[in-house]
């Protein structure tokens, strides 16, 4: 709960005013300002110095919030509604001090130095080897050498993906051959893919469009049977407004069905598949025929539901869509995974080219020594 | 195992009692379906994909459809879900009318060898599909049976796919519904949980009927393509639509929801080929005069029974004892109202989706840590005791004491052990099965890092 | 009798050891794992040539190394206090989970394979979610490093857990409750102090636990009941400083013939793995490795035996039964 306050810290005195000179007294130490460093407290207002608080004086500048031990202990100081934890929330914050170790200026934003002369005389110190860190000297030279003194190549380094870059398989051919052309789950995946993008995606698009010849074949038909039914209905050919407003959708396209503005119009779902059973007039003719014979109870033409009003195949048009559309965008999507994971697969075994390359090159260097 | 070494009165509760967990996600849960060995949870989801989580990390395992694949899927809500008898494959019927079956030893197959990753078959209807029930689980040839109800169709359809992967349709009664009075639409149908190859359909007009669709053997076209199929009971116990059937796990008791506001609990009999059913109790909301939305039995003879108020003012399951039909439990924790429903014996765990949100709720058991299993020398007490120190409490241990305890543990150390041989029943008398391993999707794990 | 079948060869550049800490045989009995600084070696087991070599992401040395129970991916877990997960076949690297705060010394999978359990120097047991790699749960319930965790093949509903603080605890494994302590009784303590655990192991039906402590004592103990069904001693007390490794054997025999009894075999330090059978306690082989220098791991499937020595040398084994 309530931290404890550190061992050199005196129990708190609220004390403010020097009982004999009556002079303000501040501090843990509870003694007047004489010009020594202070710092104000963030909780209580009260100020303190840093020697007192056994703070080097050279973090003067570091200071981003300070709380006094008896804040910190949750003895003084008001609690701010807006503290989720009023006690634990107060520790004193510090800046980040400049690479340079010397330097205990606070960095500026976006950076390890608190100026720039400061960064150059860092790196110049790296760089001369009088710098104690071994590695990255040796990693800052060998970035130096690459970039062959380019200042703008030299801040892209490492920003490039890694897979991205192209490996040279002239380098050993009969080595790429082996680790990178025949790997099996590269061989496999790439044949899925091809797959996917000559069998896969076509058929389902041909499917769609076999979809839509049909819708547009059976808008036809209802077209025409208004017309024959008189030209008094309304809203001659553009239909079906009312499905489109309900499930928007990716595609726009015609299509009829018994919710249509049409005074009369047929269900039109095709029992067995999309493919147009023959013309729309004549479709017609045929239809009128079977309407004017005596029980006309009759539900299906060719194969297809001519019902006026049905509710089993309520909205079918745009359910039959829906999938058509759904298999097209999963096929797509299946190829674009396929395309990653052939891309990663390649990235795999060209490091493992490059590996073999290197092992090589090594041996061939101790063979020579 | 972990049941044996935990607090019996904690585990051997028999019904789950409170809240545990709560599954959301951006898609919208229509139906859920336990795994036989409630491993797993898979939820249909009103967007029409199936998602299947994993109890352990309450986390997807696989979605199943609308995603990268192949093959149809749902574009409709989900209307029911069902899992084979192995756990390796799930039954899916959507309001778009497609039926799809899926092998999830399948669905998470590399890509790379050859392989689709669509539904293992699915059969298209030209109206929506009220639920399906496994006849018979997928043999060694992959042929399998299933039955399944579609609107407005006076008899259940029964499809069969034999080991050439053709799928067969036939109704179900197909010379029987045509002597009798009209029964209405098949609206439900359920397999029977111990004679595995009995449907039980309910209709639009209050009829129940049992039909067994014979055996398999040597026709290659699957059960009840040859006229296999016997009706063993068929009585009107309502005249309004039977919404849900639910059957006890050990095949003795049947519950009935229909939309007269009412569950009706039937006791099955069963002598030869003859069925007979009983009614035994009639639940009803009597104040409310709530429809009900689901309905499930506990494990074994099916001792309790819980079930899904309608409305929006109804946000608990109710939990019947059936024995005495009494009101025992209402399992609150949810702040909608509850759709579907499923009951996991193995994991004792009650599982309902929310209507508006679309999440789903998890009933279960809490047990408490057990403090004294770290120290087994020390005891949980109620409250403080004054210890009186025995007599003899920090004597050194007489040679006799001593010497009995070093025989008992030479006896032990002579007693034949079994190391190899797993319990047939966990403690719950549930019987001990391995299901089945979804396999994991690294390539999606893959996919996601990059 | 346990006779070599070969003795697949680390890489090593001449005049140094290859610095491996265990040698695991996949769920299919195919091939062994063995980590080597920061690789991983896939080693055949039918003639002992090196399959695969596999680049893991960790900083430090691997300490231990699990093969998932589908045999797709090897966990690994390193003294850079991280664990990793890499598929071995197809996709690499999949995950480095952090999150534990000093090295990792005992990796298990559930037996789904979704869930990885490692423990670690830094007293705790944590829990991850092997398809997005994140952290589940953490366990911490010892004080010392826990050196070994195991979860039974068959039933992954507990896990046992055995640390240098003499302790043998079993969890279960969904919750994180401690079910039992078993070591908490008049042998706890030995005259000059606590016995530190080196290594558990569940039997095949979660009934029994193996268990080796550190003066080289192999128990067998019943895991509901809570006491010592079988003590297995060489005749020579020891000190282990590394576990020396230990495991069930469950040799395979002709179907029709009745099964064989499980055996138990445990390694000391010097190259020397003592068999024997655990229904009667009878030793019945003293297999001499041909190194005289400490077993760190042995790994058994089937009725084969992956061996690892200390200074990298490991042997596969396989168990015949011949008329005795």
């Amino acid at each position: 709960m309530t931290s404890t306050l550190p061992s050199w810290c005196p129990k708190y005195n609220p004390l403010k005013h020097d009982p004999v000179t009556n002079q303000e007294v501040y501090c843990i130490c509870k003694k007047p300002d004489e010009g020594e460093l202070m710092v104000g407290c963030d909780g209580c207002d009260d100020w303190f110095h840093f020697s007192c608080l056994k703070i080097p004086e050279q973090y003067r500048r570091l200071v981003a919030s300070f709380y006094c031990p008896y804040c910190q202990a949750g003895i003084t100081g008001t609690p701010r509604a807006s503290d989720a934890d009023p006690v634990n929330g107060r520790k004193t914050l510090w800046k980040h001090k400049c690479r340079l170790e010397h330097c205990f200026m606070p960095c500026q934003e976006n950076s390890k130095y608190c100026s720039e002369e400061h960064g150059v005389e860092y790196m110049r110190a790296v760089v001369q080897g009088t710098h104690h860190d071994e590695d990255s000297s040796k990693l800052l030279r060998g970035m130096i050498h690459v970039s062959e003194g380019d200042s703008t190549k030299f801040t892209e380094l490492g920003q490039g993906d890694i897979h991205a870059r192209k490996v040279d398989p002239q380098l050993s051919p009969e080595a790429y051959k082996n680790i990178v052309t025949t790997d099996a789950g590269l061989v496999r995946l790439q044949n899925d893919l091809k797959n996917c993008e000559n069998t896969t995606i076509p058929r389902a698009k041909e499917q769609l469009d076999t979809l839509d010849a049909y819708i547009a074949w059976l808008a036809d038909v209802n077209a025409k049977l208004n017309e024959e039914t008189g030209p008094s209905a309304e809203g001659e050919q553009d239909v079906d407004t009312t499905n489109e407003e309900k499930k928007p959708r990716k595609r726009k396209r015609k299509a009829s069905n018994k919710r249509s503005k049409v005074k009369k119009s047929i269900c039109g779902y095709p029992q067995l598949d999309m493919a147009l059973p023959c013309t729309a007039e004549e479709f017609l003719q045929e239809y009128n025929a079977a309407q004017e014979n005596a029980d006309s109870t009759q539900t299906e033409l060719r194969g297809i539901c001519i019902k006026q009003k049905c509710n089993k195949h309520n909205s079918w048009v745009a359910i039959r869509s829906d999938q058509r559309q759904q298999e097209v965008e999963a096929a797509e999507a299946y190829r674009e995974r396929l395309e990653l994971l052939v891309r990663i697969r390649q990235g795999q075994l060209d490091q493992l080219y490059l590996e073999k390359l290197n092992s090589e090159h090594r041996d061939s260097v101790a063979a020579a020594n | 195992m972990n049941l044996l070494l935990q607090d019996p009165f904690a585990v051997l509760k028999e019904f789950p009692e409170r809240l545990v967990a709560t599954l959301r996600s951006p898609l919208q849960a229509t139906c859920v379906a336990y795994a036989p060995g409630g491993e797993y949870l898979a939820c249909g989801t009103a967007q029409g994909a199936v998602v299947v989580y994993a109890r352990d990390t309450q986390r997807p395992v696989q979605v199943l459809g609308q995603g990268a694949g192949a093959g149809p899927c749902h574009v409709r809500p989900v209307q029911s879900l069902a899992w084979s008898r192995d756990g390796r494959r799930l039954l899916s019927c959507g309001q778009d009318g497609l039926l799809l079956v899926w092998d999830l030893a399948a669905a998470a197959r590399d890509p790379g060898q050859g392989q689709d990753r669509g539904p293992e078959a699915h059969v298209q209807f030209d109206a929506p599909v009220w639920g399906a029930c496994w006849v018979e689980g997928a043999g060694s040839d992959g042929s399998w049976c299933i039955a399944a109800s579609v609107y407005e169709r006076g008899s259940a359809v029964l499809l069969s796919r034999d080991s050439e992967g053709t799928v067969h349709q036939s109704p179900l009664d197909a010379d029987l519904s045509a002597t009798e009075e009209d029964q209405g639409y098949v609206l439900v149908c359920v397999a029977h949980p111990v004679h595995r190859d009995v449907v039980v359909t309910g209709s639009s007009r209050g009829y129940i009927n049992f039909f067994r669709c014979g055996q398999r053997a040597g026709e290659g076209a699957g059960a009840g393509a040859d006229g296999a199929v016997s009706l063993l009971h068929g009585s009107r116990p309502t005249t309004s639509n039977i919404k849900h059937i639910a059957i006890a796990p050990s095949g003795e008791r049947l519950a009935i929801n229909s939309s007269d506001r009412s569950i009706r609990q039937m006791a099955i009999t069963w002598e030869n080929e003859n069925v007979a059913l009983s009614l035994e109790h009639k639940y009803q909301d009597v104040i409310n005069r709530l429809q009900w939305n689901d309905v499930q039995f506990s494990s074994h003879g099916g001792d309790y029974l819980v079930a899904s108020p309608h409305g929006s003012s109804a946000h608990d399951l109710y939990l019947w004892e059936t024995a005495g039909g009494s009101l025992v439990r209402v399992l609150e924790g949810a702040d909608e109202e509850l759709m579907g429903l499923d009951w996991s014996f193995r994991a004792m765990t009650i599982a309902a989706t929310g209507l508006e949100s679309g999440d789903v709720y998890e009933w279960g058991l809490a047990v408490q840590p057990k403090w004294s299993a770290l120290a087994p020398d020390f005891e949980e007490i109620e409250e403080n005791i004054d210890y009186r120190e025995h007599e003899d409490e920090f004597d050194v241990t007489s040679s006799a004491q001593e010497r009995r305890a070093t025989e008992r543990a030479a006896r032990r150390e002579g007693e034949p052990i079994d190391l190899v041989t797993t319990d047939e029943r966990d403690v719950r008398g549930n019987e001990v099965v391995q299901g089945f391993v979804i396999p994991l999707d690294y390539a999606a794990c893959v996919a996601r890092g990059v | 009798m346990f006779t070599l079948t070969c003795s697949p060869e680390v890489p090593h550049s001449a005049g140094t050891t290859p610095s491996c800490s265990a040698a695991k045989v996949s769920p299919n009995g195919q091939f062994c794992a063995i980590p080597l600084d920061t690789r991983v070696l896939i080693i055949e087991t039918q003639n002992g040539s090196l399959h695969k070599t596999l680049q893991t992401q960790h900083t430090s040395g691997i300490s231990d190394v699990c093969w998932s129970p589908d045999g797709q991916c090897v966990a690994t877990a390193s003294d850079d206090c991280s664990v990793g997960i890499t598929h071995v076949w197809l996709y690499g690297p999949l995950h480095r989970l952090f999150g534990h705060t000093a090295p990792v010394l005992s990796l298990c999978y559930n037996s789904r394979g979704n869930l990885l359990f490692s423990s670690s120097m830094d007293e705790s047991i944590k829990i991850w979610d092997v398809l997005n790699g994140s952290l589940i749960k953490t366990i911490s319930a010892h004080s010392d490093p826990v050196v070994s965790i195991d979860l039974p093949a068959l039933d992954s509903s507990v896990l046992a857990s055995g640390s240098y603080d003499g302790l043998i605890r079993i969890f279960d494994s969904h919750t994180g409750h401690c079910l039992k302590t078993l070591t908490y009784d008049k042998d706890w303590k030995s005259e000059d102090g606590v016995v530190p655990i080196s290594q558990v192991k569940f039997s095949r039906n979660a009934k029994f636990l193996l268990v080796k402590s550190l003066d080289g004592v192999v128990k067998v103990w019943d895991c509901i009941r809570g006491d010592v069904v079988r003590t297995l001693r060489t005749e020579e007390t020891a000190h282990l400083t590394y576990s020396c490794g230990m495991d069930f054997v469950y040799p395979e025999s002709d179907p029709s013939a009745p099964p064989l009894t499980p055996l138990v075999v445990s390694g000391d330090e010097h190259g020397k793995v003592f068999c024997w059978d655990v229904q009667t306690k009878k030793l019945l082989q003293e297999l001499d490795t041909g190194f005289a220098t400490p077993i760190i791991s042995i790994d058994c499937h089937g009725s084969l035996m992956s061996v690892l020595t200390l200074d990298g040398h490991c042997q596969l084994y396989k168990w015949e039964h011949g008329p005795q």
